[in-house]
């Protein structure tokens, strides 16, 4: 069942691509690093990652690999959701100088509480498809 | 308004009953609306010349020309025919693009209709449902977000919910007693969706769906239907019929779709609605303190709240909660909000929500909202968004008299 659904997922996925979605994908499942892109003109991230700056519209990129420092902004569950449905927790984490990013959060929903520090770790769904997860560390 | 442009007024309205699953096939649900509004107008199909609409809801059956297709059926002839769409604001863009064309005397008198209906999947083949969910998800929250925030809107405000309660010590409690006065109003309103009434303990036990929002503090899966008919305050006046004139529009747009990404941006402030109010009290000429009675977009009861604030009717982020337990945002108090039973309470279908909280406010304006009047009502305000507050578009409303 998550198998069909992560590969319907990564077909529209691969769809939206617009070169960066693919890399930002490769990365993850390759790599096993979180990355986004950077602006080497005005030095500043962009995340979602895009092949240029939202910015200031600067065209040369490069990519960086981002997570150090996250703490977590917001969790949740979800009743009812394609993925990640309860008691598995999603939610949002902040990353110094990058922005809040959603994200999986791999800990009980009891247990966790908002500022405290994260660590990235890959998370290896169906079909190929590996996307970023967040875990507390002491 | 420029200073050239007329003074627009609206002369006809009409809401369906707000339900489940559409009452009668779509078409006949915008052919019915379309008819009620004019003949609340006064008017004859001829003496129509613009329409402005929306898509019809999320709907597989969407096609392109929609409004080409619309028109032909109602047999209008118009210098005017479109299909606006940004989300939630839909229909608010759609009154907006009306009273523009109007003002600038391109059209003379605009008929707006909005109307939406749940999706309705085969249920029988899962693949479908599957291959439909990943596209919609993806499709609607992009190709990083989409995968964590599944079907529903709901997280995504819930957390915004967990961050208001973080940040200012609102309580579940306080989000309870946002839905009973909502539920109480929409007891009184014949076409609202929830009227039963509930309790802050009935509300806390409703299921969790996201914590921490109850099922009872989400709005629910409605269809419906709103039209609108829009001409110059002169013309309103040689007709002789009761007429609420448009006073303003003000509209913000942020770089972010649903949850703000952006450091410097927040879950629980939300400068969309802020900067949209501010530019239409400005242009009416007003503050908040002189709206008699408000209709505004709030899915959530914690986004309610925090609209309260945004908007101006509250002084001070986190007042809300105080204000709603004192009585200052019901009948008798300072305004009036959400008397419909808002989104929560008088039911949501997304692609009218904004033309029916019109409809609403143009009923108060004009004397005719039996049994949940706003006494000696003269300004009133509609608010609508999309996303998750990252769009907002406000409009204010004078009684004409």
């Amino acid at each position: 069942m998550n198998d069909a659904i992560d590969s319907f997922t990564w077909q529209a996925i691969e769809h939206h691509d617009d070169g960066a979605v693919r890399e930002f994908y490769r990365r993850l499942r390759e790599d096993r690093q979180l990355c986004t892109t950077r602006c080497t003109d005005c030095g500043r991230f962009a995340y979602p990652p895009r092949p240029f700056c939202p910015h200031c519209f600067g065209e040369k990129i490069e990519w960086a690999p981002i997570g150090e420092g996250a703490t977590l902004y917001a969790f949740t569950t979800q009743k009812r959701a394609l993925r990640f449905t309860e008691p598995e927790v999603v939610g949002v984490v902040e990353i110094p100088g990058v922005g809040r990013i959603t994200s999986r959060i791999d800990a009980p929903f009891e247990s966790l509480r908002i500022g405290q520090k994260l660590a990235f770790e890959p998370l290896e769904l169906g079909a190929g498809l590996v996307v970023h997860a967040f875990t507390p560390i002491a | 308004m420029p200073s050239s442009a007329s003074e627009v007024a609206i002369i006809g309205v009409h809401a369906s009953a707000i339900t489940r699953s559409p009452p009668v096939p779509l078409r006949q649900l915008f052919a019915r609306t379309a008819m009620a509004t004019l003949r609340d107008a006064g008017l004859e199909p001829r003496e129509v010349d613009g329409l402005v609409t929306t898509p019809p809801g999320i709907n597989p059956d969407i096609v392109i020309m929609f409004g080409a297709f619309l028109a032909k059926y109602l047999g209008l002839a118009t210098r005017v025919c479109e299909v606006v769409e940004n989300g939630g604001a839909t229909a608010a863009l759609a009154l907006r693009n009306a009273v523009n064309e109007v003002a600038l005397g391109r059209v003379r008198r605009c008929l707006v209709l909005a109307a939406d209906e749940r999706y309705q999947l085969d249920a029988s083949d899962p693949t479908q449902l599957m291959r439909f969910g990943a596209t919609a998800n993806i499709g609607l929250q992009g190709a990083y977000d989409g995968i964590y925030l599944g079907g529903f809107p709901v997280p995504v405000y819930a957390m915004a919910a967990q961050r208001y309660a973080h940040e200012y010590g609102v309580t579940p409690e306080d989000f309870a007693r946002t839905v009973v006065q909502l539920r109480e109003h929409a007891a009184r309103h014949p076409g609202a969706q929830y009227k039963t009434p509930t309790s802050v303990e009935r509300v806390l036990e409703s299921p969790m769906q996201s914590p921490p929002l109850t099922l009872e503090m989400c709005c629910p899966v409605s269809s419906g239907a709103a039209g609108v008919l829009v001409t110059t305050l002169d013309d309103a006046r040689r007709l002789g019929r009761p007429c609420v004139r448009v006073a303003a529009f003000g509209g913000y747009h942020e770089p972010e779709h649903f949850l703000p990404v952006s450091l410097d941006r927040s879950f629980t402030t939300y400068r969309s609605a802020i900067e949209a109010s501010r530019q239409a009290y400005e242009e009416a000429g007003i503050g908040p303190g002189d709206i008699d009675v408000a209709e505004i977009y709030g899915v959530y009861a914690s986004t309610e709240l925090m609209l309260y604030e945004d908007l101006g009717f509250v002084a001070g982020k986190g007042g809300a909660p105080a204000a709603l337990r004192d009585g200052r945002l019901d009948f008798g108090g300072d305004v009036v909000m959400n008397p419909s039973g808002g989104r929560i309470c008088y039911g949501h279908p997304a692609a009218a929500t904004p033309l029916l909280e019109t409809v609403e406010i143009v009923e108060q304006l004009r004397g005719r909202a039996a049994g949940r009047q706003v006494e000696d009502a003269r300004f009133g305000l509609t608010h609508a968004e999309h996303g998750c507050l990252n769009g907002s578009v406000v409009t204010v409303y004078e009684a004409a008299r």
